[in-house]
């Protein structure tokens, strides 16, 4: 009977005691310095018309810290990239960044010209854009190459 | 009670004369018998392909300061050898090896004369088993071993494409990728970095190569991922490079990247002899041939070329304080 007189009280307790992902929220990486955050490049491979999917390449992520220094090909962080890997995630000091990226298309004839790729074979395209990265953030960049 | 006194008595004599009757003479180092030892690694990449066949010796003192002379390690005797292809298709093919006087090798602790070394001309099929013969008057009998060739595999990274480059901090590495379709397999990866030394009239193109550990796989049909450590490279080429000859300087080129596989059975050899606190500890000797000790597998050879630096590594292996005594021209600067 004393039990049942006490088991509201003890599942309060066990309830209100600790919320396991209390912590995690807004901290993915307790590793990271103060002030930092992170950009996540989903660098997408766009598909075009004619273009066999295989025939088109990444070839450069690049960071800078101004619009200009992106123009005269200054960058401060090169990424490794892979035509094996889509997401690509860095850790950078909150701020103001500038991100470009690059790809070029390596079929054979006239495949890559009729694409869209400037000259053909090998031919590159770029994007680029603005971001900013909050402290303890995630900033998603997703790359288009529309242009 | 007369009877349980007897019994204790036979009881301490029989062990007294069990005592007595062991011999304390142990020769713990007696010479033994010897143990045939057979190496041939098939490269279906090749069209010659070596068998090597030795014997096993005793070592009484420390081996490398006192490497074997040349007769503890050889066999008198001729060797009749022939590679059997078994082809489920075309059947079976037997290729003899012959003798074969070669001797430059690159590296080893051994001497290179009266090496007991077979050649065979033929071209390998991958994906088919191959068996070995070994026949001598001196040997106590056939030495067998079958393997099955691992096909070629595709590096997936890096791979060159222009304008792609590769950036190497100490605090960013490189994801080596290659793709394979045989479940168990060891690589030995390895990088080959391509650079001028001179000044400005005359420059000579020159090559350092850093050694990665070995990859073990063991799936099938599957990426391999490895990855490049950028501080282990680093360390790699100062540990390779002295400083340059006075008035000379240095500029990176690029770099290939080669990887060497072994079949399964190199892979349960090299597992075995790595690490004793592995579960392959129990074959450290591991041999798939009967009769002999030693490894009869295949091998293989790919190699991604005309890797680039990006600007960042050259400005860092130029200007950081650990590499900068090397002699690095920066990104952009002329001999």
């Amino acid at each position: 009977m004393s039990l049942f007189k006490y088991l509201p009280l003890v599942l309060v307790l066990l309830f209100t005691q600790c919320d396991p992902f209390d912590d995690l929220a807004g901290s993915e990486d307790p590793s990271i310095p103060e002030d930092y955050g992170y950009a996540e490049v989903e660098f997408i491979l766009p598909d075009y018309k004619g273009i066999p999917k295989e025939g088109v390449h990444r070839v450069a992520l690049s960071f800078s810290y101004t619009i200009d220094s992106l123009f005269r090909s200054e960058y401060f962080e090169k990424v490794n990239v892979s035509d094996h890997k889509a997401l690509y995630r860095l850790v950078f000091p909150a701020g103001e960044y500038y991100w470009e990226a690059v790809i070029t298309c390596s079929c054979g004839g006239d495949t890559c010209l009729n694409g869209g790729f400037p000259g053909g074979k090998f031919g590159m395209k770029y994007d680029f854009d603005e971001f900013l990265v909050v402290t303890g953030e995630t900033t998603t960049i997703k790359t288009r190459f529309t242009y | 009670m007369m009877n349980k006194l007897n019994s204790k008595i036979i009881l301490i004599i029989g062990m007294l004369i069990g005592l007595l009757a062991c011999s304390e003479d142990l020769d713990l180092v007696s010479e033994g018998n010897s143990c045939p030892v057979v190496y041939c690694l098939l490269n279906p990449n090749d069209t010659v392909h070596y068998l090597r066949i030795a014997k096993s010796f005793q070592i009484f003192s420390n081996a490398m300061d006192s490497p074997p002379v040349s007769d503890s390690l050889i066999y008198d005797e001729d060797f009749y050898a022939y590679l059997v292809e078994n082809d489920v298709n075309s059947g079976k093919e037997i290729f003899y090896f012959e003798p074969c006087d070669k001797t430059d090798r690159d590296s080893g602790f051994y001497h290179v004369e009266n090496l007991g070394l077979l050649k065979v001309k033929c071209q390998i099929k991958t994906g088919t088993e191959y068996s070995v013969y070994i026949y001598s008057p001196e040997l106590p009998k056939l030495i067998v071993g079958s393997t099955m060739v691992i096909p070629s595999f595709e590096i997936l990274d890096p791979v060159y494409m222009p304008g792609r480059e590769v950036t190497l901090l100490p605090d960013q590495g490189f994801d080596l990728r290659w793709i394979h379709n045989y479940k168990y397999a060891v690589y030995q990866p390895g990088v080959r970095i391509h650079y001028l030394e001179g000044d400005a009239d005359f420059q000579v193109q020159k090559t350092v190569r850093l050694d990665l550990p070995e990859v073990f796989s063991y799936t099938e049909a599957a990426t391999v991922v490895d990855y490049l450590n950028g501080a282990n490279f680093y360390k790699g080429i100062i540990q390779q490079l002295s400083l340059p000859p006075p008035g000379k300087k240095r500029k990176l080129i690029g770099f290939d990247f080669e990887v060497c596989a072994g079949g399964e059975e190199m892979a349960l050899l090299r597992q075995g002899e790595r690490d004793e606190n592995n579960p392959f500890s129990q074959i450290r000797s591991y041999t798939n041939f009967d009769g002999a000790q030693g490894i009869f597998s295949t091998r293989v050879f790919q190699t991604s070329h005309n890797n680039r630096f990006s600007d960042i590594t050259e400005n860092y292996l130029a200007t950081s304080a650990e590499t900068k005594q090397l002699g690095f021209l920066a990104h952009g600067e002329e001999f």
